[in-house]
């Protein structure tokens, strides 16, 4: 007996109850398209933080001084560093160091406290904060130690309390007494992930200037690497070079390196377990609707066993008999998978859609591989489910089923 | 000999509840002969009947079907001989409800692997030819009774088997469908069509050359119908 003949008949058993196989393939359809939808918004969740993270903050590596360590032990680093570092190093194209202090802030007669960082004129490109009004700190600033700041949005709303960010611009800030000019406000860029703009950002030689103290060393350095070298490579030399002129305690270096590739990962895998999870809830529904094939099965077999029988006297042999229900299953399950797919894959467009509506960096779309993975789970699950009715039906005695009424 | 059954015997169940359905039970037909089988219900003759039909096998005992012996065949070869050597007619005509006459009288040649155009063919000339030329396409509900077992017929005539085996073949049916339906199983077995059939009616049974009866699992009595024999007591028309 020719397979397709075996499938016709098989299809003319799923036609013959088109209402009550609908609402079998109901079941894995719900299934399926909610696996899909949790899948495909779980991968775009994470196109769009990941894609967001590398954009803003690839190709950089974070260092700083050991906070493991005791304080004694810990390093620090120095601006000779940014130099040495840069001169140093394969694949480095910059070495950007960043001064840090927590201070009061006046205006008039607010005050507010707020994170002061002294930068050089490269810090927006390296960080999610971006320019919204005025002009970013410059060189001549730089060289001649301007009192001159770019305050950030969240700032300006505390210490003054007004949100006509533009009118400050060449408006005074103090900090501890010292009088700043207002040049630029900071807003930051659309980002999942973001930087507060509750900050000051002010020369870093009038940050030392002023804090002479504890104000000298740099806080960090942000290494901008390109794309030829890998961050383990990057991180590898600069412990290298650090230790080297350093020293280490106990053999652990003075120093912490940490780029986002590590930290994306991290993002990553809690957004894949977030999937999984919900995936996970979303097949248990396509269990059920399994369990729905086999039970419609087990009343069809029931249903049908006089026409089992005539079929066995005409010539159909057990295998015949078993593959017509096998095949009746998987088309039940399969057919629900397709089925599920479009509607799923339909359904997270739609989602994407809106979502890409009010959000301009959503990014939607179904990986392949859950489509593929759909098919072949729900033809799984028919044969699965299907075997032990279509076994069943197979071992029917011929003369019984005959007798069935 | 198309059929030959040696000391069949067939119990159902086991121990204390065992029922002996056919004891020991001879019986042959001759190649192109009509033989009917009587008795009343339990008296084993739909038991003997299955196991003729390779529906079921015989707990002991040889049986020989046109030469093969039978008896100790798996399910896929017993499925085959049901396929290609036997045709059966049921007193509940056994038609799947949702196929047309064409698509029912089709069947057994799906399992034959004939390709469908030929198998349309072959259905069409065989329904025509048990005068349902113009109900091809109807459904077994919109046919009378008569037209259904002559569907059934029909169906077991397509694989053109060597031997039909009939239950009860107008149990069913009124008087006018049952002449009908006799007719035509006398005009096949004139065409050379071995026919088993069992009956409970003796009327319907006159028509066979040869009259085996039961009882409690025995051949009881066999009664020879056809006067050139001898042995027929009965005329045949």
């Amino acid at each position: 007996m020719r397979w397709l003949e075996r499938i016709k008949i098989s299809l003319t058993g799923v036609w013959s109850n088109k209402f009550r196989s609908f609402l079998t393939l109901l079941g894995i359809i719900i299934g399926v398209s909610s696996v899909i939808i949790m899948v495909s918004l779980g991968s775009g969740t994470q196109k769009v933080v990941g894609g967001q993270f590398e954009e803003l903050f690839s190709r950089q590596v974070y260092l700083t001084s050991n906070l493991q360590l005791p304080y004694r032990q810990r390093g620090e680093l120095s601006l000779e560093d940014v130099d040495y570092l840069r001169e140093s190093m394969i694949g480095v194209v910059d070495v950007i160091p960043f001064f840090r202090t927590w201070r009061d802030i006046n205006h008039g007669d607010r005050e507010y406290v707020t994170g002061v960082a002294g930068v050089t004129e490269k810090a927006l490109e390296v960080t999610n904060l971006k320019l919204e009004y005025g002009r970013m700190i410059t060189e001549e600033d730089i060289r001649s130690r301007e009192l001159v700041a770019v305050v950030g949005q969240r700032t300006l709303e505390q210490l003054i309390g007004s949100t006509d960010y533009s009118s400050f611009i060449g408006k005074e800030v103090k900090i501890e007494n010292h009088k700043f000019l207002i040049i630029g406000v900071l807003g930051v860029s659309a980002s999942t992930v973001s930087l507060s703009n509750d900050v000051v950002l002010i020369p870093f030689t009038t940050f030392r200037d002023i804090w002479r103290w504890e104000g000298q060393n740099p806080e960090f350095f942000l290494i901008t690497y390109d794309s030829m070298t890998s961050e383990q490579d990057i991180i590898k030399q600069a412990e290298y070079l650090l230790n080297s002129k350093y020293g280490t305690v106990r053999g652990k270096s003075r120093f912490l390196m940490s780029g986002v590739e590590s930290e994306i990962n991290l993002i990553n895998n809690i957004i894949n377990i977030m999937t999984m999870v919900l995936g996970s809830i979303a097949a248990i529904s396509l269990l059920v609707g399994g369990i729905g094939v086999m039970n419609i099965m087990l009343v069809t077999v029931k249903e049908r066993t006089r026409e089992i029988g005539l079929r066995k006297a005409i010539g159909a042999s057990s295998l015949d008999i078993q593959s017509q229900f096998l095949l009746e299953s998987i088309i039940l399950a399969g057919g629900g998978g397709l089925i599920g797919i479009l509607v799923g894959v339909s359904i997270s467009s739609l989602i994407s859609l809106i979502l890409s509506m009010s959000f301009e960096w959503w990014q939607g779309g179904t990986p392949f591989w859950v489509v593929f993975l759909s098919f072949a789970v729900t033809t799984a699950i028919g044969i699965i489910f299907g075997f032990y009715p279509a076994y069943k039906a197979s071992k029917l005695d011929p003369i019984e089923a005959l007798r069935y009424e | 000999m198309m059929i030959q059954a040696e000391k069949i015997t067939k119990i159902y169940g086991k121990g204390e509840i065992a029922v002996r359905a056919l004891n020991e039970v001879s019986f042959s037909v001759k190649e192109g002969e009509f033989v009917a089988i009587m008795g009343p219900s339990g008296s084993g003759k739909s038991t003997l009947m299955n196991i003729l039909g390779c529906l079921d096998t015989p707990t002991s005992g040889k049986y020989i079907l046109n030469g093969t012996d039978v008896s100790n065949m798996n399910d896929k070869e017993l499925a085959r001989i049901r396929n290609r050597k036997i045709g059966f007619i049921f007193q509940t005509f056994n038609l799947l409800p949702r196929l047309t006459a064409l698509k029912n009288v089709e069947q057994p040649m799906i399992y034959r692997g004939v390709r469908k155009k030929q198998r349309e063919e072959i259905a069409k000339r065989v329904l025509t030819e048990v005068g349902l030329g113009d109900r091809l396409h109807h459904r077994p509900n919109e046919l009378s009774g008569g037209q259904r077992q002559r569907v059934a017929i029909a169906r077991a005539l397509v694989n053109e088997p060597d031997i039909i085996l009939a239950d009860e073949p107008t149990g069913n049916l009124d008087s006018k469908s049952e002449e009908d339906i006799l007719n035509i199983l006398r005009d096949l077995n004139q065409r050379g069509i071995t026919i088993v059939m069992v009956t409970h009616d003796y009327d319907v049974a006159r028509v066979a050359h040869r009259i085996v009866h039961f009882r409690d699992g025995e051949i009881v009595r066999e009664e020879n119908l056809l006067p050139d024999d001898g042995g027929g007591s009965l005329e045949m028309d």
